[in-house]
């Protein structure tokens, strides 16, 4: 079963390559709008597993870095002129250097205790950018120019479609490959033993720096897609309930896990959606009501999968596969 | 380079000494003013009745625990407030009294972390995993496993998930851990405590393996007598955070406070008078 595996794996890589290019001629535009969501939702998510998943530091906050990403794109490109390609990592930087502030207080603070820190992290920053005009626009917002590469502006959704594909992956394969190194086994272990890890020599403060890093300059990557895609940033749309989504997805998807932050952030994008759907025959007055009872849900949500399956989406996954075909027992038992 | 060899020190000199160590929390005096040394290749046991302070001095060994008063030297250097990730990299390694191994990682994710010292990727090669920190981890599962794994026999274990393990093989992965820092002072917290006999002699060879073939220089602190008696060559003895004498095993065994300490007020009382009585 060994030698089948990267065949397989192989395999599934291909189809699912072929899926991603083809796919915006088969979906219309809604179907586009919705996947661009999702991959930047997937990257976001990505970086929130890494923080809270797999280093065990819980942030209320992650929404607020996604703001300082997006802001910095905006900024980069409107008043230093920068091309998109360099706008977009400065961003993601700009993100990480305060993410690492914003992270400072893990170095006495565990668990409910910090998650306050950052959710104080989060009304900082989310009054900033309310109030900081010039920079940040105040309550309207800064509009932005469409992002450009090699004189082509990617003003649909189907340009943005590619772009954002592209660097959903390479983040999702930074993120797994983190988990075959000493790096990812650091945040693991100052997760489960903080103790023990140190005495085998982890610098806790030095990993759970990385991590708050790592983590906000993916929240601040996705942040700047955020504003080359609907290319607009106002401080509404990075508030504490995004904070609440990705948490929920997390969560929902399965914690430490990069395909649990792929299939929550997936689950959560399309619950609205879904929710609207069924509604949508009701009339308005149902309508009317799916805003608050979204709220509701997520909350519920994360409540009923802690309770039933913490590990998330991922652990139903797994459940499910071992009930069936023998040659998903076999896979997993070596 | 990971797993090297640690026999530097010849024999004859101590690897580790203790001196005039004291640790309080808040009123109360866990150690008072310890003193020992350990020789570089022995085996030395930590005795004592429960609460005597043996887990509290591996603490201020290992640096968990801060002393108010007193030096730690190990290998010629002062190590008493050198913060506990940078003592790994000495060659300080230890094991827990209640195993603490990482739930949340296989068998072999686990020993790994015992070789984090040695290891040298960082965040972006390890992100985009090419070339060198590929290298790394290739090579550090070849040496893990000729030096460490093999000979603890728990190649078959490798993939699956710690938390699942029975007792015995965690204690034994635990153990594995340690040796995968290579290190030069190996500090074992009750390393057969509620084992079977099987596995207890099993460890038990372990132990004088390691000390025997790679030099290794340990200290236990262990219960079982036989155990102590039969492995080390030096025994300690701790009660109330003092050292109420250290020797030979049979010079140990024969000593009247040691059986005072052990056996209890009454005991104490009728062979030694009141000056030996420890706070009650």
């Amino acid at each position: 079963m060994t030698d089948k595996r990267p065949a397989r794996s192989a395999a599934a890589t291909t189809l699912l390559t072929v899926a991603v290019i083809t796919f915006p001629m088969a979906g219309n535009s809604y179907h586009l709008h919705m996947v661009c969501l999702i991959g930047i939702n997937v990257i976001s998510a990505t970086g929130l597993n890494l923080l809270t998943g797999c280093a065990g530091l819980v942030s209320l906050g992650h929404a607020a870095f996604m703001g300082v990403g997006a802001y910095g794109v905006a900024w980069f490109g409107t008043h230093l002129g920068l091309p998109f390609y360099l706008c977009l990592p400065l961003g993601g930087l700009l993100a990480a250097g305060v993410g690492m502030i914003a992270g400072l207080p893990s170095f006495r603070l565990k668990g409910l205790y910090l998650a306050i820190a950052s959710l104080a992290a989060q009304f900082i920053l989310s009054f900033v950018f309310n109030e900081w005009e010039p920079v940040t626009g105040g309550r309207s917002g800064v509009t932005l120019a469409p992002a450009e590469i090699a004189g082509l502006r990617l003003t649909t959704e189907r340009e943005m479609y590619y772009l954002i594909a592209v660097i959903t992956v390479a983040a999702l394969l930074f993120a797994r490959n983190l988990f075959r190194t000493r790096v990812g086994r650091a945040f693991i272990a100052l997760r489960d033993r903080d103790i023990a890890a140190e005495v085998l020599g982890v610098d806790l403060r030095r990993y759970k720096l990385m991590a708050f890093g790592v983590s906000s300059f993916y929240a601040g990557v996705a942040g700047g897609l955020m504003a080359y895609f609907f290319k607009v940033v106002a401080p509404g749309q990075f508030g504490f309930q995004l904070s609440l989504f990705f948490l929920a997805a997390i969560v929902v998807g399965g914690l430490g896990t990069v395909q649990g932050a792929v299939l929550g952030a997936i689950f959560m994008t399309m619950t609205p959606e879904v929710l609207s759907w069924v509604a949508g025959p009701f009339g308005p007055v149902a309508t009317g009501f799916l805003a608050p009872v979204r709220e509701v849900l997520f909350g519920l949500l994360i409540i009923v999968f802690l309770i039933f399956e913490p590990r998330g989406l991922v652990g139903i996954g797994s459940r499910v596969r071992s009930w069936h075909p023998r040659s998903w027992a076999q896979r997993r038992s070596r | 380079m990971p797993l090297a060899n640690p026999a530097e020190a010849g024999h004859g000199e101590n690897l580790l000494e203790v001196d005039n160590l004291c640790l309080r929390f808040g009123g109360l005096t866990v150690l008072d003013a310890v003193s020992l040394r350990v020789p570089a290749g022995g085996i030395t046991a930590l005795i004592g009745p429960n609460g005597a302070g043996k887990s509290s001095l591996f603490n201020a060994i290992s640096g968990c625990y801060r002393p108010q008063v007193g030096t730690i030297t190990f290998a010629g250097r002062e190590i008493t407030r050198l913060p506990t990730s940078r003592r790994a990299a000495l060659g300080v390694a230890r094991t827990f009294q209640n195993i603490a191994l990482f739930p949340g990682l296989t068998v072999l994710d686990n020993i790994k972390l015992g070789s984090h010292v040695h290891l040298h990727t960082g965040l972006l090669a390890a992100g985009f995993y090419l070339g060198r920190a590929r290298r790394e981890e290739l090579r550090l599962h070849t040496e893990l496993e000729r030096d460490v794994i093999d000979q603890l026999g728990i190649r078959d274990i490798l993939r699956v998930p710690v938390a699942t393990l029975p007792y015995g093989q965690q204690k034994r992965v635990e153990l594995a851990r340690a040796l995968a820092m290579g290190p030069r002072l190996l500090l074992l917290d009750e390393p057969v405590a509620g084992m079977n006999r099987p596995d207890r002699a099993e460890m038990v060879r372990l132990i004088r393996n390691l000390q025997q073939q790679r030099g290794m220089t340990v200290l236990l602190v262990e219960h079982d007598m036989g155990v102590v008696m039969d492995i080390s060559e030096q025994v300690i003895v701790l009660d109330f955070g003092r050292v109420i004498t250290a020797g030979t095993p049979a010079a140990v065994r024969e000593d009247a406070a040691v059986i005072a300490a052990y056996l209890g007020t009454e005991a104490q009382q009728s062979q030694h008078g009141a000056d030996e009585q420890g706070p009650s």
